[in-house]
């Protein structure tokens, strides 16, 4: 495989990605369409509602913000869930810090904490919840995507902005953790 | 014994518990909250419980008379010191190496046309930020060995009336004095953060990002605490931004090509062909080399936004996970092939772009292993810091790119994902932060030490004194 400068220096294009089909949408139209994917996305990736509103707001308003600069419709879908991914795996580390680091319990009483009567999950869910709770943000953020919304491995690691075999190790090493701790629940 | 799930087992059960999961989410934002927000009219998706104690921390600050966060505020376009607004506003006139091009498409700050009454911008006012003037903190950190500034950000949840906010602080290492030099965040529960991402070359100015909810701008602080100038509110895509070495402009990777800021004047993209990932200054601060698509590319912006170059062709199959301008000239670029990672090899090679139409380019080094992209030079091109996944879990190697041997470090420390990896000058120890813990890495011969219990989330070193 050649390495040489020879053929490496040609001038790049200046052209923006071609104006195809692309209709100004409506704000409410634009919201009502991609709220409830983004909210159950951003939710799967942070474990945390409140952070999950927080990821999702912010990525509709960086989106409409930014909604002229893009011009290929069929790109709209996924560019929304990779702003939202990217929001909901910051929102997870920085509340894993700083509950680690930063707050005494008694400090964050007002932080989201489940009511006990509510929205207990299955049995059947139980112990498949809680290891998927011990993975790290990011392959959450690849199972979430790749399992749940069913984008391919490539489409995963496009959103994600990480290399294909990094989203294949992320999964794997999921894949393996969830399978330990599972196995080890059903012992 | 039961035997081990299967893929397809396994997988089949995950479908089914996420779409369970994803259905147990009892409150969202609703669409009207949502449109307000970015409306400008409702600036809230916080639980209410969290909304009424900022509401009546907000009425008792009033009540006694708000004290030194609420009194002091960004200042207004055209007034010297921090708060000078940002894109597209006026702002002071500075000479410098940029002018508008042929080459160079609206920036993200373009309005979206057709916007209805949707006014971010106005959103993202209503949230300014709090700027306080540099003041002596008692509790600042002990002397380190090798002086110099650190610049710190801490972001958390603090006491009325900052409910949650992030502290800019430059300490002197020599002396251990510590500065809080920014606050953002202010008094409603949301969102609010602080990252530092880059020095100047001369240590008087910070390139600092602070993060609120939908709002994102970005700033240069004054080191000394003296003032700061808003270059833009927009987020910056993927990563935080390159400063220039003179401390007046920033490159940053978007979609479309070269994202540009520079206070006073309106963000730009130079165009190039496709993403670009990486963007790094050249010394002399005259030209950025980042990667478009597969072509390493140099934008000169001496006389103007030039139209890029690509200077070197990325083998296909491969990516770039580590570029870097040196000190002596050369461009260095380590390329992995994804194809058989983790084993596939990590090729290092040097360029030198004196002419951009025919570089000289040569490989360096060879490295059995996959590296991760964030991967990082020290600042004489001897080592390169990088991840990989080759034992099955991640795994921080240093590179000696002279021979290619490889070292592996005794903690992992997320190569690619840790913001706060900082060389020290003679390219052979590096600094970086370990969950609040302040590290230093020597390498040659290999040592990993704590240096003191900071609590921190983010830092920049920086050798010289302001």
């Amino acid at each position: 495989m050649s390495r040489g400068p020879g053929s490496d220096t040609a001038e790049l294009s200046a052209a923006r990605p071609a104006e195809t089909t692309w209709v100004e949408p409506d704000l409410a139209g634009f919201v009502d369409e991609h709220r409830d994917r983004l909210v159950r996305l951003a939710y799967l990736i942070c474990r945390d509602e409140a952070d999950a509103a927080d990821a999702v707001q912010a990525a509709f308003e960086q989106a409409w913000r930014h909604l002229a600069d893009l011009r290929e419709v069929d790109r709209l879908r996924p560019w929304l869930d990779r702003i939202v991914a990217r929001e909901a795996i910051h929102a997870s580390r920085r509340r894993s810090l700083f509950a680690r680091f930063r707050l005494p319990r008694d400090q964050v009483a007002w932080l989201e904490i489940p009511d006990a009567n509510a929205g207990l999950p299955g049995l059947e869910w139980l112990a498949m919840r809680t290891a998927f709770a011990h993975l790290p943000s990011e392959q959450r953020a690849v199972i979430a995507l790749h399992l749940h919304l069913g984008y391919s491995l490539v489409e995963t690691a496009e959103i994600v902005g990480a290399p294909l075999e990094t989203v294949r190790s992320r999964l794997r090493l999921a894949k393996d953790r969830l399978r330990r701790e599972l196995e080890e629940n059903r012992r | 014994m039961n035997s081990p799930m299967s893929d397809e087992q396994l997988e089949r059960e995950l479908r089914g518990y996420l779409d369970w999961e994803a259905g147990q989410v009892r409150r969202g934002p609703t669409s009207a909250e949502i449109i307000a927000r970015i409306s400008g009219t409702r600036s809230m998706t916080r639980p209410d419980r969290r909304l009424a104690m900022s509401l009546a921390v907000a009425g008792l600050c009033a009540v006694l008379g708000a004290g030194v966060f609420l009194g002091i505020r960004s200042q207004q376009p055209g007034q010297s010191g921090a708060g000078q607004s940002g894109s597209g506003q006026s702002g002071p006139a500075q000479s410098g190496p940029v002018a508008s091009s042929p080459t160079t498409v609206p920036g993200d700050s373009a309005q979206p046309s057709g916007t209805p009454s949707a006014s971010p911008a106005a959103a993202c006012a209503a949230n300014s930020y709090d700027v306080l003037p540099a003041r002596a903190d008692v509790s600042g950190p002990h002397k380190v060995p090798w002086g110099g500034l650190l610049a710190f950000a801490v972001s958390g949840y603090f006491s009325p009336p900052l409910i949650e906010a992030g502290k800019l602080e430059v300490t002197d290492g020599a002396t251990g004095t510590t500065r809080i030099i920014a606050v953002t965040g202010s008094r409603l529960p949301l969102y609010a953060d602080v990252h530092v991402a880059g020095w100047s070359a001369d240590g008087r100015t910070l390139l600092v990002e602070f993060k609120d909810l939908g709002c994102d701008s970005e700033w240069l602080v004054q080191a000394d605490g003296s003032g700061g100038l808003k270059l833009g509110d927009q987020p910056l895509w993927n990563d935080p931004g390159a400063l220039s070495p003179d401390g007046t402009s920033v490159v940053y990777s978007t979609p479309w090509g070269l994202g540009f800021l520079r206070a006073g004047m309106p963000s730009q993209v130079i165009a190039c062909a496709s993403e670009t990932t990486g963007p790094a200054w050249s010394p002399d601060g005259s030209r950025v080399v980042a990667v478009c698509g597969q072509q390493v590319t140099v934008f000169t912006l001496g006389d103007g936004l030039a139209s890029p170059r690509g200077i070197w062709t990325i083998p296909d199959g491969e990516v770039a996970v580590a570029l870097a301008w040196q000190s002596d000239g050369q461009i260095l670029v380590a390329a992995a092939s994804g194809a058989n990672a983790p084993t596939s090899p990590t090729t290092i090679v040097a360029i030198n772009p004196v002419d951009v139409t025919s570089p000289s380019v040569g490989q360096v080094a060879q490295v059995a292993n996959w590296a991760e992209p964030g991967a990082t030079f020290s600042p004489n091109g001897r080592w390169l810091l990088a991840e990989n996944y080759a034992s099955g879990s991640d795994v921080s190697e240093v590179v000696d790119t002279a021979t290619g041997a490889v070292q592996k470090l005794p903690r992992t420390i997320g190569v690619g994902a840790n913001v706060s990896i900082s060389w020290l000058p003679d390219g052979n120890s590096f600094l970086y932060i370990d969950g609040t813990s302040l590290r230093q890495v020597t390498l040659n011969p290999l040592r990993d030490t704590a240096i003191e219990p900071f609590a921190v989330q983010s830092f920049l070193w920086h050798p010289a004194l302001p």
